[in-house]
């Protein structure tokens, strides 16, 4: 059992199995979770994001095609757009991680410099377009391969190479004018 | 991606090389599959190479130092919850309780509590309207009683 295929136990989604759909979540709320987070900014609104995710599986699993796209592909495809709709609709409210994340100051020096360094890169990776970002989180840090985050942006795969590029580039550029220090070897 | 260097041929231009490393980074594993192989020959044969990767290489470094926290564990029963005709996660009936009593999102931190407040309190002032009309409904039977017990007599009466 613990190793059907992502094809199968949507297919026994599709079928009204709850057991399947538990395991489905158990597989993938971790990975989906850590996307939502790099592409809002926060773990609260994450939550609320994948929370919909999920109900969107149980009610649209019929529409989901084994020959379109892998199920996780298709998993990030809904977790993309909701944080699309989510970011148009409330970007005037985006919370500024800068603000929120407060350092511990009785961390060690190395702990607290590398927390810095994180925080740093996390604000440069949302002043980024939401479409490189998008292409960056998705190969960077979801390990999708450039065929599959093409398809979850709905672009080709040249075009998505496009963005990648400009976006790494425009992230250099930031935290180069951020901070010297952080970046000396870019 | 330009079809003249894509590969199932064997061999990638430096040009090439450089946008797979401003697109992918410098981590070899993220490069695109089909050109993985052409790339790493020519990372072998060239200082050139080696060097745009180092480059690139420093802000991977840089994007992996950004962590994410793990999803809390209630997350998952919030999702399940909402399904329609779903199991319920397993838990006895007082976890459910206390889970139910806290709620699951915060609107739900509020109303969940004051309404937990609120049941006992008209709870309360239900009981106490009732106590209160108890004599007097007691009374009037009484009253009812004693009423049918004097006329009694007179109906008896020849």
């Amino acid at each position: 059992m613990k190793n059907t295929s992502d094809e199968t136990l949507m297919q026994q989604i599709q079928g009204g199995d709850h057991q399947a759909f538990a395991r489905l979540i158990d597989r993938h709320l971790e990975t989906l979770h850590g996307f939502a987070q790099r592409m809002l900014g926060n773990p609260t609104d994450a939550d609320d994001i994948i929370q919909e995710t999920f109900l969107r599986v149980w009610q649209k699993a019929e529409k989901w095609q084994p020959t379109t796209a892998k199920v996780s592909t298709w998993l990030h495809s809904i977790t993309h757009n909701l944080c699309i709709d989510f970011y148009r609709r409330d970007k005037g409210e985006m919370v500024n991680i800068t603000d929120v994340e407060l350092i511990d100051p009785h961390q060690p020096d190395d702990s607290r410099q590398q927390e810095e360094v994180a925080r740093e890169i996390k604000a440069a990776l949302q002043q980024l377009p939401e479409n490189q970002r998008s292409a960056i989180i998705l190969c960077h840090y979801q390990d999708l391969s450039n065929r599959e985050a093409a398809q979850v942006l709905g672009i080709s795969v040249s075009a998505l190479e496009s963005l990648m590029a400009r976006g790494r580039r425009k992230l250099r550029t930031i935290l180069q004018a951020q901070s010297a220090d952080l970046l000396g070897e870019l | 991606m330009n079809p003249q260097n894509q590969t199932n041929q064997t061999v990638i231009t430096i040009q090439r090389f450089s946008q797979l490393l401003d697109a992918y980074g410098g981590n070899t594993k993220r490069w695109p599959s089909q050109e993985r192989a052409a790339a790493l020959k020519l990372l072998g044969q060239s200082d050139e190479a080696r060097r745009l990767q180092q480059s690139a290489l420093a802000l991977d470094h840089l994007l992996d130092t950004v962590k994410t926290s793990q999803p809390q564990t209630r997350l998952r029963q919030r999702i399940l919850a909402q399904v329609p005709g779903q199991m319920k996660p397993t838990q006895d009936a007082w976890q459910w309780f206390i889970q139910w009593l806290i709620g699951t999102t915060p609107r739900e931190y509020l109303l969940r509590p004051a309404i937990a407040l609120v049941i006992p309190l008209l709870l309360g002032i239900v009981i106490g309207f009732n106590l209160v009309s108890v004599p007097e409904d007691e009374n009037s039977w009484v009253e009812e009683e004693i009423n049918l017990l004097a006329l009694a007599p007179m109906e008896q009466l020849p």
